[in-house]
């Protein structure tokens, strides 16, 4: 009886590994839905209804869930501008190069002609939430950008002195505009729809950013842009009525999300994410009962073009995630078998980046091919975070790169958020570059290629400053002899506070100092990019005839590539480890799309059995040169943290400990 | 005033003067006549094309009394693709390697060198395309990278 009682346990021990197997080959995560038109339409006349009820008429985005724009409705009246402020102190003047984002300005009108200056147009605020509540979600999560408030400031949870910070800290700073990975709407071109697309601030922290979802499959976001101010909501003790978040509600409706996956049934650390502050019964008006899109559109509000995001002032249909045209579709010649991941497509549904070996020579295709597949089957076999129900298997994306930052793979869970997409790239750029015993006169040389925009703005900040004070900070040699940084590790030195969370202390090298931090001014990362930033704040209002190029950085570009090391912004959460050859560096691997702990083991296990299948050399840095070899200030860098009993198909406790 | 400066420096195109069939502007910023490359790699200002035709896109560079042995024109694109120009005016897979570039064989004259780049359609083409244009001198490659992107 014992025994047969050990069999049925074993037994049901073993169903999830069986479905885990069967998940290895997952043909399709979803249904494939898409927004028509019409549905488009009604999502912004359900918004637009309850923003003139509430006597604050908006600017309203709608996105598809690669982040193509698919209408942005201004009503009558809406500002056309918005301070971007964080509510802290940090916002003094026009400084923003001082002061990071914060009241950032840019000119209006064109040249020579600036009449006034302005703040930045409400349609980039609203286009960034959208993508954000967008990107952040997936069949197994449905996050807003009240969730991303929630997740990138310095305390998790907010507010919570002497915790450490966020999650996602440094998360806002993606799918920027300058990215080489994200695409952009140039207008008559066969990759105009492909995904994913760029957002033209980041990721947003302002509640009043959405998902969309039909049949409870994710098919977009909505961003709302009502109140004049692109912000964060520093306290979240309290429940707010935010006019941007209701009218963006209400524009949801028939389009929610399934309960069950909705943020606020979701934790991390033992702390309950926020979908929304109020719900659909705090709304003045029944969105179903919504004057018709036809009725307002010329009435109450005009569709609008936005430079860089749409063609005309016009509605089109979102694209269906997971098939060739979103840009993100089904692996399907078996490279990396037995998973059966999704892949990046161009317009002709060419892979954008199957598996190729080094610019810089080290690694081969086939080493690529088995840091990615390695990877994928760590994410397929481990126990998610983020995504109901629970003992889903974890959804990333995997990137893979070389010490020149060139993509040499990337591939993804078919659910996995599509904000991890660009994030995994950041990540593995930032660990082999921060690894690389070039990062410290790279970052030194860059300031010789920083054009300041002259009188009355101020000059943008340095580079050099920040390699100063990480060689006073850790040591002379920081960031030249080779130590290697795990994202986490960079994270450390990243924070307003060393250790994380410890309130008193002293900021991290790459980190301002919390007087004048804030997430729109958070230092090295954000120093790296906004010039570029800017640049494309001007091209959408047609001030500058081009776009911002590829390559948010001002590092000089690598002969191999083009771009720098670095050519969509740094990353400063864990998820990414640097990879090596024979001890030799030879690039980083980068995941991103769950927890934190989760991204980090699947990096670091994916370099570990990577190196066990390839069996050429490759794996993680030697354990004597990793930055939690360092004790900066008394106190010593992490590396990676994997999580407690980590897999649905194993009772396997510290998969991580000693490799 | 000084607004008005910044922003003219940062916006002003200036019309490319040789070798175009169609628009293309270059943007932004610096003196075009005077580009050079570096071993750093240069950042050249960005041309802008009407891709609605046939695009024919050439560089002048002068050589600062550089005697180059060989010239290198390489592609990077958005869809993951890496190439590089050989001697016959095609586009062919670039591994990334200094070791296999192809000497692109141009001709050197009064100190400058004009970079032979696009003579195609590239409407279908993944934007914005970053362009590397070098040289060999010395043992050195000295380079320059700029972005094509479609005028909008």
């Amino acid at each position: 009886m014992i025994a047969f009682a050990r069999r049925l346990v074993q037994g049901l021990r073993a169903l999830p590994a069986a479905l885990a197997l069967l998940m290895l080959a997952p043909a399709v995560a979803d249904a494939q839905e898409n927004l028509t038109v019409a549905e488009v339409q009604t999502v912004i006349a359900q918004a637009a209804a309850e923003a003139t009820a509430r006597g604050m008429p908006a600017t309203i985005a709608v996105t598809d869930r690669v982040g193509n724009v698919l209408g942005v409705f201004r009503m009558t009246g809406a500002p056309d501008a918005m301070r971007v402020v964080s509510g802290r102190t940090v916002g003094l003047g026009f400084d923003f190069a001082r002061f990071g984002l914060d009241n950032l300005i840019v000119p209006l009108g064109g040249i020579p002609a600036i009449p006034t200056l302005r703040l930045v147009p409400t349609e980039l605020g609203a286009i960034a939430k959208a993508v954000t509540g967008a990107y952040l979600s997936s069949g197994g999560n449905a996050f807003t950008t009240r969730t991303a408030n929630q997740i990138v400031q310095e305390n998790f949870n907010v507010g919570e002195l002497g915790q450490p910070s966020g999650p996602l800290f440094g998360v806002q700073f993606s799918q920027l505009p300058c990215s080489d990975l994200s695409s952009r709407f140039i207008g008559g071109n066969v990759n105009d729809f492909i995904g994913p697309k760029r957002s033209p601030l980041g990721l947003a922290a302002d509640p009043g950013g959405l998902p969309l979802y039909k049949n409870g499959v994710p098919v977009g976001g909505i961003g709302v842009l009502a109140d004049g101010e692109y912000g964060i909501d520093p306290v979240i003790t309290d429940v707010d009525e935010s006019d941007d978040e209701m009218i963006a509600l209400a524009g949801t409706r028939g389009f929610e999300p399934p309960v069950d996956i909705m943020a606020n049934r979701i934790t991390v650390e033992g702390k309950t994410l926020r979908f929304t502050d109020k719900g659909m019964s705090a709304l003045r008006t029944d969105p179903g009962n919504a004057p018709a899109f036809a009725a307002i559109n010329g009435t109450v509000g005009n569709l609008i073009m936005v430079r860089g995001y749409n063609a005309a002032a016009a509605i089109v249909r979102g694209r269906a995630f997971g098939t060739p045209e979103s840009g993100v579709r089904p692996e399907t010649t078996g490279i990396y078998a037995p998973t059966q991941p999704f892949v990046l497509v161009d317009g002709n549904n060419n892979n954008r980046y199957p598996p190729r070996a080094g610019t810089d020579g080290i690694l081969t295709a086939a080493e690529a091919t088995e840091f990615v597949r390695q990877a994928l089957k760590i994410a397929f076999a481990g126990r998610a975070q983020i995504r109901r129900p629970l003992n889903s298997f974890i959804q990333v994306t995997v990137s893979l790169v070389d010490t020149n930052g060139a993509i040499l793979a990337l591939a993804r869970t078919p659910d996995g958020p599509m904000f991890g997409t660009d994030v995994s790239l950041q990540k593995a750029r930032t660990a082999a570059f921060f690894s690389n015993p070039v990062a410290a006169a790279a970052l030194r040389a860059a300031d010789a290629n920083i054009t300041d925009l002259g009188a009355p703005f101020p000059n943008y900040a340095r580079i050099g400053p920040y390699v100063d004070a990480v060689q006073a900070f850790v040591g002379p040699t920081a960031l030249s002899d080779g130590i290697a940084f795990a994202d986490r590790s960079g994270g450390n030195l990243s924070r307003p506070f060393y250790p994380d969370g410890s309130q008193d202390n002293q900021p991290g090298p790459f980190s301002k100092p919390i007087g004048i931090w804030s997430p729109f001014n958070v230092g090295l990362q954000l120093d790296l990019v906004l010039p570029q930033v800017v640049t494309h704040i001007l091209f959408t209002l047609g001030i500058s005839p081009t776009d911002t190029p590829v390559g948010c950085t001002p590092l000089n570009p690598t002969l191999a590539t083009g771009l720098s090391q670095i050519p969509n912004g740094i990353q400063i959460f864990p998820g990414s480890v640097p990879v090596y050859k024979n001890g030799v560096l030879a690039g980083g691997l980068g995941v991103s799309g769950d927890g934190i702990d989760q991204d980090d083991m699947i990096s670091f296990l994916g370099a570990h059995k990577g190196g066990l299948a390839a069996n050429t050399g490759i794996g993680n840095a030697p354990a004597n040169i990793r930055a939690d070899t360092l004790t900066p200030q008394g106190t010593r860098l992490r590396y990676v943290n994997c999580p407690f009993k980590p897999f649905v198909d194993s009772d396997e406790q510290s998969p991580c400990k000693g490799k | 005033m000084a607004v008005l400066d910044g922003l003219a420096r940062l916006a002003t195109g200036v019309a490319l003067s040789v070798g175009l069939s169609v628009a293309v502007m270059l943007l932004p910023g610096a003196a075009q006549a005077a580009e050079r490359l570096n071993a750093n790699g240069a950042r050249l200002a960005d041309a802008a094309v009407d891709i609605s035709d046939s695009v024919t896109l050439t560089r002048t560079i002068s050589l600062g009394g550089d005697a180059p042995g060989a010239f290198y024109v390489t592609a990077n694109l958005p869809d993951g693709r890496r190439l590089q120009r050989n001697n016959l005016g095609y586009w062919v897979p670039w591994n990334g390697r200094r070791a296999s570039l192809i000497d692109n064989q141009f001709a050197v004259g009064d100190d400058q060198v004009t970079y032979k780049i696009l003579r195609q359609n590239i409407a279908d083409m993944f934007f914005p395309i970053t362009i590397t244009l070098g040289y060999r001198v010395d043992g050195v490659i000295k380079y320059g990278v700029f972005d094509v992107q479609p005028e909008q």
